[in-house]
């Protein structure tokens, strides 16, 4: 092969698919990227058989062909390259790279080895705005966690009903849901539960991203495409195995109605319950005193070693006294992901959920279990 | 030859053709769903080992077949099965504890509360649980009229919430029509308190005297919530009656549990009482063999021998030093022998094993007969306080050899002459008193899961 392109987005295809070539797999081809030359195009793939990713961009093609090189070498190697055109050709099996002054010859593989990436029958489809979602997916990424026994849980919840799309995740103790409005009503609601870390590579590449994601639901996969802007052909697709099984009917899990409730300035709880957390010792646990009378929360914290902790911020507080023990790392999680300046908190008791929203703003939900008092 | 012998063939045969690495990757976790003469159905675990085999291996398939098996297929057809494979490398665990509340809903049946886990099938019976196996599965048979109530008490980790809910489990599948609800005490003690707030008692009442089996579980935090002991004894009655099945757990016999009001007692007593014992090291064997298979993992014997004599007391912690072992097996690719077992469990091994301290041991006496702490560590000479301090002493003493003075100065200043005789006191006694005993060993249990 021979083709030539530009520094810049030659590092940008090799930055995106290096991100899921993995360490430590059984199949060491794994652990390299493919580049193909096609006409006026060049096409960078990775995959660890769980997700795919591919990379397309235009480039001057005079001789088509393919090669498998490792991701390491190549993505640390192009960071010291010059912001020049590069060419790239292949010896047998090898990468040569030239650029300004610089010439490198990396060893490559067969590429008759390397991994097919399965193309995703349609069965659903629906256009959504990258930066949106991706900032949807953010608030709640990190709260799975990984279970065997409940893999349906590890994954996070894709609900496209009407003209909204539900981003759900829990790891069984707290919960959290983002709300996405869609730009127009589908026909046939359809979800699906995405993996976790695909959630996150998702994040990766599509975060700084303008424009629209197609996702397409297949059988057993679903595909996030990125389309180019120069001309109609895709410019990223990632492709992800999704977690079989049934979403538990999550729903239940947000009470009905709550009798206490506090309006309370997000920043001043957040640093509260931060400085407690110094004092919470190896079990976590912060305790949130509400005392409606004195319109104040106080924050709570103590450990035999450490010592105690104690600080209180007003707000409007309606409902019965309630002290509520939670763990620390819970609470900041969720408060750092609601952006708006005031929040509020929820609950019917110390044993039941305590639930936080944004102030003024509907779309997101982070429910917490309680820890059991003593 | 079956499909399964046909495919093992089939692949014994490729295996030599390809590389280790490769075959590794596409071949496994495949199998025949079917065969017939001309086509022959495999399924793989997911979409990648379809497009490869579809496109590279095909031909050595097809072609392999038909020499092992002599016949004549055209086809081979691929399809990813459903089976959730393992493949999620990332293992996080969020470390929480024991007291963090989890979101029931998740994994429970919202009617009747019971989680599908938990059933006869993968309940492992020894000696330790013959009796209340028995009786649960009795009951499961003749729900309302062998056993009524039926009451399970032991340590915690020794398997009763399974037991009970599995009886749960059985009764839907014997008798379909029937209403079954499972509740923990503490939900029970909430939605009392909760229908008393919103003036929605009667819902309540109906609610739980229209079941045809009510499941109680932890009943020990019954102790000291008068209204909701006498909530309780209205339901227990009316369903008594009607000849209803009530299965009640609870961490220790109905004797032993504190401020219990007379009649409910009376009433646990008045059925089949029955416990949970310790199991033993064959039993742990099993178990742990049992919860591997569920796992579809498998160590050799002296892996699983060595986690059988390091944990005695609690199956969770059995399978939780399992499940530890399984997620290295996975992650790591190969197979966790007894060297490895030894490197990867020895921390969890050795800080069980200083686990009691004398801070343990006074919050779970005061715990178990639910009485402050503070009380205890004064001077106060209460009856009720008394005979928990002289245990404390006891257990002081014994489990962690802590001089007399030492005892008597944390425990309201008293003289080391006093803790001597309170030790002894409490020695005699057990040789005696059956119940003080069964007190004292799940005193002990309850300080390990402190």
């Amino acid at each position: 092969m021979k083709i030539k392109i530009n520094q810049l987005k030659f590092k940008e295809g090799v930055g995106i698919t290096e991100r899921i070539s993995s360490r430590s797999s059984s199949l060491p081809i794994l652990k390299n990227i493919i580049i193909r030359a096609q006409k006026n195009i060049i096409n960078i793939s990775s995959t660890d058989l769980e997700t795919g990713i591919q990379w397309w961009a235009i480039a001057k093609t005079e001789k088509e062909g393919e090669v498998v090189v490792p991701a390491n070498i190549l993505s640390g190697f192009i960071n010291f390259l010059p912001d020049k055109n590069i060419e790239l050709t292949t010896i047998k099996n090898d990468l040569i790279i030239e650029c300004g002054s610089y010439k490198t010859q990396i060893k490559g593989f067969n590429s008759d080895d390397f991994p097919i990436i399965p193309e995703v029958a349609e069965k659903n489809s629906i256009l959504i705005n990258a930066k949106d979602l991706c900032k949807g997916l953010s608030q709640i990424s990190d709260i799975p966690s990984f279970s065997t026994t409940r893999p349906e849980i590890s994954g996070i919840f894709f609900n496209f009903k009407k003209d909204r799309l539900k981003l759900v995740a829990t790891d069984s103790y707290r919960l959290g849901e983002k709300s996405l409005l869609l730009n127009k009503v589908i026909e046939n609601d359809f979800s699906f539960i995405l993996p976790q870390k695909a959630v996150k590579e998702i994040i990766g590449i599509f975060g700084e991203k303008d424009g629209d994601i197609n996702i397409v639901l297949g059988a057993s996969q679903v595909l996030f495409e990125l389309t180019m802007k120069e001309i109609i052909h895709p410019q990223i697709k990632f492709t992800s195995r999704i977690i079989e099984g049934e979403y538990p009917n999550y729903e239940e899990i947000i009470p009905a109605k709550n009798s206490i409730q506090a309006i309370l300035n997000r920043n001043d709880l957040l640093n509260q319950i931060k400085a407690a957390s110094l004092f919470s010792g190896k079990v976590n646990e912060v305790v949130l005193r509400i005392d409606p009378d004195k319109k104040e929360v106080e924050v709570l914290s103590q450990s035999p070693d450490s010592g105690e902790y104690s600080s209180t911020l007003t707000g409007k507080i309606t409902g019965k006294k309630e002290s509520v023990s939670f763990n620390h790392r819970f609470l900041t999680d969720g408060l750092g992901n609601i952006k708006s300046s005031e929040i509020v908190f929820e609950t019917n008791s110390g044993s039941e959920p305590g639930v936080f929203k944004p102030v003024g703003e509907s779309d997101f939900l982070y429910i917490v279990m309680p820890i059991r008092a003593n | 030859m079956t499909k399964d012998e046909l495919w093992g063939a089939v692949l014994a045969q490729i295996q030599l053709n390809i590389s280790q690495a490769n075959f590794n990757t596409w071949f496994k976790d495949t199998e025949i769903i079917s065969v017939n003469s001309s086509e022959v159905m495999v399924s793989v675990p997911n979409s990648f080992a379809k497009e490869w085999l579809e496109n590279k291996y095909n031909k050595i398939i097809i072609k392999t077949i038909n020499e092992v098996n002599g016949c004549k297929v055209k086809d081979v057809k691929y399809i990813v099965s459903n089976k959730e494979t393992q493949a999620t490398k990332k293992y996080t665990n969020t470390p929480v504890n024991s007291n963090q509340l989890e979101f029931m809903e998740l994994n429970t049946d919202k009617e009747t509360n019971l989680n599908p886990k938990y059933t006869f099938d993968n309940f492992v019976v020894g000696p330790f649980n013959e009796l209340p196996h028995a009786a649960a599965q009795a009951v499961s048979q003749n729900p309302g009229t062998l056993y009524n109530p039926l009451f399970i008490y032991g340590g915690v980790g020794l398997g009763k919430t399974h037991l009970m809910q599995a009886v749960g489990n059985e009764i839907i599948k014997n008798f379909p029509n029937k209403k079954i609800r499972y509740v923990s005490v503490e939900k029970f003690t909430s939605e009392v308190v909760s229908s008393i707030r919103n003036r929605t008692m009667e819902e309540f009442k109906l609610k739980y005297r229209d079941v045809d089996v009510l499941i109680i579980d932890d009943v020990q935090f019954l102790s000291g919530k008068e209204k909701t002991q006498e909530e309780f004894f209205h339901t227990f009655n009316s369903l008594y009656e009607k000849n209803k099945q009530i299965i009640i757990s609870s961490d220790r016999p109905p004797r032993s549990i504190q401020s219990l009001a007379e009649r409910l007692r009376s009433r646990f007593e008045g059925g089949m009482i029955t416990d949970v014992s310790q199991p033993d090291i064959e039993t742990r064997l099993a178990i742990l063999k049992t919860k591997a298979q569920e796992k579809n993992a498998d160590f050799s014997d002296d892996v699983y021998n060595y986690i059988a004599t390091n944990i005695q007391k609690n199956i969770r912690e059995l399978e939780g030093a399992l499940n530890k072992l399984i997620a290295h097996q996975k992650l790591g690719n190969q197979v966790v022998d007894l060297n490895k077992a030894e490197s990867i469990l020895k921390s969890a091994f050795r800080s069980s094993t200083k686990n009691t301290t004398p801070k343990k041991i006074i919050k779970a006496v005061a715990q178990f007969y639910d009485i402050k702490e503070k009380d205890m560590l004064d001077v106060s000479r209460k009856k009720e306080i008394v005979r928990p301090r002289q245990i404390t002493m006891y257990l002081l003493r014994k489990e962690l050899s802590c001089s007399f003075p030492f005892i008597g100065r944390k425990l309201g200043g008293k003289d080391h002459t006093t803790v001597i005789h309170s030790c002894d006191k409490i020695e005699k006694e057990i040789k005696n008193n059956e119940t003080l005993k069964e007190e004292i060993e799940l005193i002990k249990q309850f300080i390990l899961s402190l």
